[in-house]
């Protein structure tokens, strides 16, 4: 039986901490994405998502619709993000932030180095293009292009309607289309992941 | 069939599965029969393909739950109780730190201290409308009556002289009251002396020396045997049982009793009996008698408190009015004249009683008295009155060239004075 959000937390708020674990599972890409669009390229966003996850259990008691549960972990992850850059701001502006944001598995060492910097162009290409775009359209894009979301699992995190999210999608995708429509696409140079749901 | 418009609406949900099957058929069959569209489809295809390449490299694969679930922190409980709570876990070492622990007695003391302070340099109270002066030496411990209270204080430095306060000192006791006026005034020891107002006071027994300020309003010494009036002046009066000795050391002086009036000037000296007639003026060493005021001086920091005192309240108390006026008793040609009356005229105001009597003095071209002459108050209330004459008593005045007549209120009588606006004489 699927529970809903509002079903979810109040089970939390009764003990029950495996609840909390379905919530986790719901909403985790969701928290990675917006921690990876706020402190990604410094390989931070694990740690933040799961601080924020945390922070949200630790404060549950004030959530006050439990039904929108979504949006105020939103705001939670965007806040324990903003902390962590604060926190670490001053280091990091001493250091150049990394290529890829994740490590670089045996494979990808395997590769020659022409390859890694041609992925390393196209990652800054394509962060310009996101930077480029509208300041309300940034967050949806990445949660949809990074880890897949559903435009309805955008909306539940968000707090907008599924209508909402399509057509800041679909706004994105015809700007993005001409903002990368002098790249190549190159074929296998990445490992293709299915996103897992 | 769709048109293209409405087709490139449909490419990012198309690509991103989120399209219903009926436009996606749609979809499907016009990007077929279209090359314009199929290539725009392309492109954006494309374009996607390039974003979820470059971050598929970042998705997150990897199950949060179990991470986050054994790490899970307490719940917090509601804000209100927690806050204390929290606060003092926070600071547990505040508490037990010696330092800390003396905080609250510490704040307590610079309070305490502040209090002191704040209450040493606070403004002194302001003075009621009685208040005309302010002692400004105490020698021994002479002591005050309040008119009032009838209550008996010791004398404070810096203490307010009020109207109708007595003074007493003892043996080896002193006091100086500094006055509106300004006026000094010294208090030997073994005298008794009552301030009526700023302008008279009641010396009943022992010595007064006084130093007089403000010409134009006549100063009073009242004694059991005689009253002393005084024009600006400095000088001695001393009480004992059957007289009254004054003593004149600048300016000058009339005293009189029930029957004669004489003036003084410096260096002068008169005894004024209880009974009888008062023997002639005769000259006296003021310094040796005024010594023992010589040796008393008013303290530096009451007389700043005092000239505080004069600046902010002297103007209010100052009595106004011209008091006194001259007049020659010669003719054009020089032949003197004699003078039998002297006449006052004035502008009579609208107040039908409390108007003060008034003591005429008419003085001669050496400030010697001729007569005096008291004037009822009843006379200024009486509104059909607007002059008074006032016959030279015994023969008319010959040989003065100038007369000078003064006019001193007596408040006993009442508060209203009279705008007197011409004196005149009547010649034969």
């Amino acid at each position: 039986m699927q529970f809903d959000d509002a079903q979810l937390v109040s089970r939390c708020l009764e003990g029950d901490t495996s609840a909390y674990g379905t919530l986790v599972k719901r909403y985790q890409g969701a928290v990675y994405g917006t921690a990876y669009f706020y402190a990604g390229r410094y390989g931070a966003a694990e740690d933040i998502a799961q601080d924020a996850f945390m922070a949200a259990y630790q404060n549950l008691r004030w959530l006050q619709d439990p039904s929108r549960f979504g949006p105020w972990l939103k705001s939670i992850a965007c806040r324990t993000a903003a902390n962590w850059l604060r926190r670490h701001g001053k280091r990091l502006n001493s250091e150049t932030p990394l290529p890829f944001r994740r490590t670089i598995s045996i494979e990808d060492a395997r590769e020659s180095p022409r390859g890694t910097l041609e992925r390393g162009e196209r990652y800054e290409r394509v962060q310009m293009a996101i930077d480029s775009l509208p300041e309300r359209y940034r967050l949806p894009v990445v949660l949809r292009y990074l880890q897949e979301l559903s435009y309805d699992e955008i909306a539940d995190f968000t707090g907008e309607s599924r209508d909402e999210v399509r057509g800041v999608l679909h706004r994105a995708g015809r700007q993005l289309r001409e903002l990368l429509a002098d790249m190549d696409e190159s074929e296998g140079s990445a490992k293709w992941h299915p996103a897992r749901k | 069939m769709a048109s293209c418009t409405q087709i490139e609406g449909l490419l990012q949900a198309y690509i991103d599965g989120e399209l219903g099957q009926s436009d996606r058929i749609i979809l499907d069959r016009h990007v077929n029969e279209c090359p314009v569209c199929a290539a725009l489809f392309t492109r954006h295809q494309r374009a996607s393909a390039i974003m979820f390449e470059v971050f598929a490299e970042d998705r997150l694969f990897r199950d949060l739950s179990p991470a986050v679930l054994e790490n899970l922190p307490e719940m917090q409980m509601p804000k209100q109780d927690m806050e204390g709570i929290n606060w003092r876990v926070k600071h547990p070492a505040n508490w037990s730190s010696p330092i800390t622990r003396f905080v609250p007695v510490g704040v307590l003391a610079v309070l305490v201290v502040l209090f002191f302070i704040i209450r040493e340099h606070w403004p002194a109270p302001l003075p009621s409308e009685s208040v005309i002066g302010m002692i400004t030496h105490v020698g021994g411990s002479p002591t005050k009556l309040s008119g009032a209270a009838a209550r008996s204080e010791e004398c404070a430095l810096e203490g307010f002289v009020n109207r109708g306060d007595r003074y007493i000192t003892g043996k080896e006791s002193t006091l100086i009251l500094s006055m509106l006026g300004p006026t000094q005034l010294k208090l030997s020891e073994n005298s008794h002396l009552k301030v009526e107002t700023d302008r008279r006071l009641s010396l009943e027994e022992g010595e007064l020396w006084l130093d007089i300020g403000g010409e134009a309003n006549p100063f009073k010494v009242l004694t059991p045997n005689g009253e002393v009036t005084v024009f600006g002046t400095s000088f001695d009066v001393r009480v004992t049982k059957n007289e009254t000795t004054v003593t004149v050391k600048r300016g000058n002086v009339t005293a009189e009793n029930a029957l004669n009036v004489r003036s003084l000037v410096a260096g002068d000296q008169v005894v004024l009996p209880a009974t009888g007639e008062v023997p002639p003026v005769h000259a006296v060493d003021v310094v040796a008698v005024t010594k023992w005021a010589d040796l008393l001086s008013p303290e530096e920091r009451a007389t700043t408190a005092f000239d505080y005192f004069l600046k902010r309240f002297g103007s209010q108390t100052e009595l106004t009015g011209r008091a006194v006026f001259l007049f020659n008793t010669q003719r054009d040609d020089g032949a003197p004249m004699a003078v039998k009356s002297i006449e006052l005229s004035w502008n009579p105001d609208s107040n039908s009683a409390h108007h003060c009597g008034y003591t005429v003095y008419v003085f001669d071209d050496a400030s010697r008295v001729l007569f005096r002459e008291r004037i009822d108050a009843s006379v200024f209330n009486d509104h059909s009155l607007r002059s008074i004459e006032i016959p030279v008593p015994g023969k008319p005045i010959k040989g003065v060239k100038q007369l000078s007549v003064r006019l001193v209120p007596d408040y006993r009588s009442g508060e209203i004075q009279t705008s007197f606006d011409k004196v005149t004489a009547s010649v034969s």
